[in-house]
C-alpha cells in the first residue's frame, strides 16, 4: 500500500518535472525555410539533438579561449528538412543577416552548435544556436569573411537555388 | 687578362650585393604591406553598431514596461542580446581603434558592470529599480554612440594612413624590383658571356686562336657526311724542339703565332687551318687541284730564317697530304694517311711535302 503511494508520488514528480522541461525542448529553435521549394520546417532543441552530434574544439575571435562546441552538422539539418540549394540567408535574433554560398563553406563541415563545454547555449552566451566553423583546423578560416559567417543567435535559414534579389 | 679577371670578380660581387639588397628590401616591404593589409578593423565597428541597436531596443522595452505594458519577456530577451553584444565588443575587439585608448575601454567595461546589476531575469524591475536601470541604460547608450563615432573616425584616419603607407611602400618596392631585374639581367649577361667563352675555348687553340682538334674533327665529319672532295695537309715544324730548348718557350710560342699568321695568309677563309697540339698543324683544303701549289707556298714561309725578338729561328716544314676517299670510314682515317705521308717527308729530310700513296 505504502509502496503504491510512493510510486504514485514518484510518477507525479516525474510528470511534473517533464512538464516543466517540456516547453524548453518543444519551443522552436530553428526555422529552415525555402519559398521556392515550399519548405517551412521548424525544429526544436530535442529534434536537433536527435541528429548525430559533433564536437568542434576551437578558438574564435569573440572568446579568446578554446572551447568545445557541440551540435549537428549544418548539412545534416538540410538533409532532415529535405531542402536543396546553394544560397543560404541566415537570420539572427539580433537582426544580423548574411547570405553565403553553401558550396563555399560545405567542406569545413560547420556545426549548429547547441552546447558549449557541455552546457546549453543561451542568448547571453550567443545561443541558442551558433554556427561554428573548425577555425583551429583551417588557417584560411581566420579571415573576416569567414568570421561573418559564424552567425550567433541563429533563428532562421532560408535556402534557395539562386541568390535572391532582396 | 688578370686585371679583367679581378674586375670581373668585383663586378659579380657588386651584382650579388645589388641582388641581395633588392631582394631583401622587396621581401621586407612585401611583409610589411602584408601586415598592414591583414589589420582588419571592420568587425569592431560592426560590434559597436550592434551594441547601439540592441541597447536601443532594450531601452524601448524598458519604457514600455514603465508604461505598464506586459513586455517582461521581451525585456529579458533584449537584455540578454545587449549582454552578448557587450561581450562581443569587449572580448573580440583586440584591433579596434578605441582599444588603444585605455580610458575608453575602461568606461565601456564600467558601463557593462553597471548593466549587469539590472538583470531582469534575476530581479523584478519595478519603480525605482526600473528607473535606475533605464537611466543607466540611457547613459550607456549615449556613450556607445559617442564610441561609435570615435571608432569610425579613428578607423577612417587609420585607413587613410595605411593607404598612404602602402603607396609609399609600393614606391620603394618598385626600386627593389628594378634592382632585382637589373641584377638578374646582368647575371644572365655574365652567364651567357661565360658560356660563349667556354664554347669558344672548346673549339679554339688558346695560343694561336685558330681551330683545335675538336674543330678539325667537326669539319672533317661535316665534309664526309656531305660527300665533299677535300684534302688534308698535316704540317709538322722541323727542329721546333731545339728552338724551345735553346731560346725558351716564349720564343717558341711567338714562333708558332708568327707561323700561324703566315699560314692563314696562304690558305684563305674558305679552307680550315687548325693546330692539333705542340708543333703540329692541319689544313683542310677544299679543292684537289692547287693543293701542291699551296704546299709549295707553305714551304716558302720557312725558306729563310725567321726573326723572333732578335733570335734567328731556323725551322722547316714537313707536310703530308692525303685526299678524301670513299673508303674512309671514320674521320681520323684521312689524318692517319696524311700523318704517314708527313713522316715520309720528315724521313726524307724535312722541308718538303709528300702525297700519301696507297701501297
Amino acid at each position: 500500500m505504502l509502496l503504491k503511494v510512493n510510486i504514485k508520488i514518484l510518477l507525479l514528480c516525474l510528470l511534473l518535472c517533464t512538464s516543466f522541461m517540456l516547453p524548453a525542448s518543444e519551443s522552436t529553435l530553428l526555422n529552415i525555410y525555402s519559398a521556392s521549394q515550399a519548405i517551412d520546417e521548424k525544429y526544436t532543441l530535442k529534434q536537433l539533438q536527435q541528429l548525430p552530434q559533433h564536437d568542434i574544439e576551437t578558438i574564435i575571435p569573440w572568446t579568446n579561449e578554446t572551447h568545445r562546441y557541440r551540435g549537428p552538422y549544418l548539412e545534416d539539418v538540410f538533409t532532415l528538412a529535405n531542402v536543396k540549394g546553394e544560397w543560404l540567408t541566415m537570420y539572427a535574433l539580433d537582426h544580423y543577416q548574411i547570405s553565403v554560398n553553401f558550396k563555399k563553406i560545405k567542406k569545413y563541415k560547420p556545426i549548429l552548435a547547441l552546447q558549449v563545454d557541455g552546457k546549453l547555449l543561451t542568448i547571453r552566451s550567443k545561443g541558442p544556436i551558433w554556427l561554428i566553423f573548425p577555425m583551429s583546423d583551417y588557417e584560411e578560416l581566420n579571415a573576416a569573411i569567414y568570421h561573418d559567417y559564424m552567425v550567433w543567435q541563429l533563428l532562421k535559414i532560408s535556402v534557395e537555388e539562386t541568390q535572391s534579389a532582396d | 687578362m688578370l686585371i679583367r679577371r679581378v674586375n670581373n670578380t668585383y663586378f659579380i660581387l657588386l651584382i650579388t650585393l645589388l641582388f641581395l639588397l633588392s631582394a631583401g628590401t622587396s621581401l621586407s616591404l612585401l611583409n610589411k604591406s602584408q601586415e598592414l593589409l591583414l589589420l582588419n578593423e571592420r568587425a569592431s565597428g560592426r560590434a559597436i553598431v550592434q551594441l547601439v541597436i540592441l541597447q536601443q531596443s532594450y531601452i524601448g522595452f524598458l519604457k514600455q514596461l514603465r508604461r505598464g505594458d506586459h513586455v517582461q519577456e521581451q525585456v529579458v530577451i533584449s537584455y540578454d542580446l545587449t549582454w552578448s553584444a557587450y561581450e562581443t565588443l569587449l572580448k573580440g575587439s583586440k584591433n579596434a581603434h578605441f582599444v588603444s585608448d585605455g580610458q575608453r575601454l575602461l568606461k565601456l567595461q564600467k558601463d557593462f558592470n553597471k548593466f549587469k546589476l539590472h538583470d531582469p531575469s534575476q530581479k523584478n524591475l519595478v519603480d525605482g529599480k526600473l528607473e535606475i536601470a533605464l537611466q543607466h541604460a540611457q547613459q550607456a547608450h549615449a556613450y556607445a554612440i559617442e564610441l561609435l563615432n570615435h571608432e569610425f573616425q579613428g578607423v577612417a584616419q587609420q585607413t587613410h594612413q595605411r593607404d598612404f603607407e602602402l603607396v609609399r611602400l609600393n614606391k620603394v618596392m618598385i626600386f627593389g624590383l628594378l634592382g632585382l631585374t637589373l641584377s638578374g639581367t646582368l647575371f644572365l649577361y655574365i652567364l651567357l658571356r661565360e658560356r660563349r667563352r667556354m664554347a669558344y675555348l672548346a673549339y679554339h687553340d688558346p695560343l694561336t686562336h685558330i681551330g683545335n682538334r675538336s674543330a678539325l674533327q667537326e669539319r672533317i665529319m661535316q665534309l664526309q657526311s656531305n660527300n665533299e672532295i677535300f684534302s688534308a695537309l698535316l704540317i709538322d715544324i722541323d727542329r721546333f724542339k731545339s728552338i724551345n730548348d735553346s731560346f725558351g718557350h716564349d720564343i717558341g710560342d711567338k714562333l708558332l703565332i708568327k707561323l700561324t699568321r703566315d699560314m692563314s695568309r696562304i690558305c684563305d677563309k674558305k679552307h680550315f687551318l687548325g693546330r692539333l697540339g705542340g708543333d703540329e698543324f692541319a689544313i683542310i683544303y677544299q679543292s684537289k687541284n692547287s693543293v701542291e701549289q699551296t704546299a709549295l707556298k707553305l714551304l716558302d714561309i720557312t725558306a729563310q730564317h725567321i726573326e723572333i725578338s732578335e733570335y734567328s729561328c731556323d725551322v722547316g716544314l714537313s707536310i703530308g697530304i692525303s685526299h678524301s676517299k670513299a673508303e674512309h670510314k671514320v674521320w681520323v682515317d684521312i689524318l692517319k694517311e696524311a700523318d704517314d705521308a708527313m713522316y715520309q717527308a720528315k724521313e726524307n729530310g724535312g722541308n718538303q711535302y709528300q702525297i700519301y700513296e696507297n701501297t
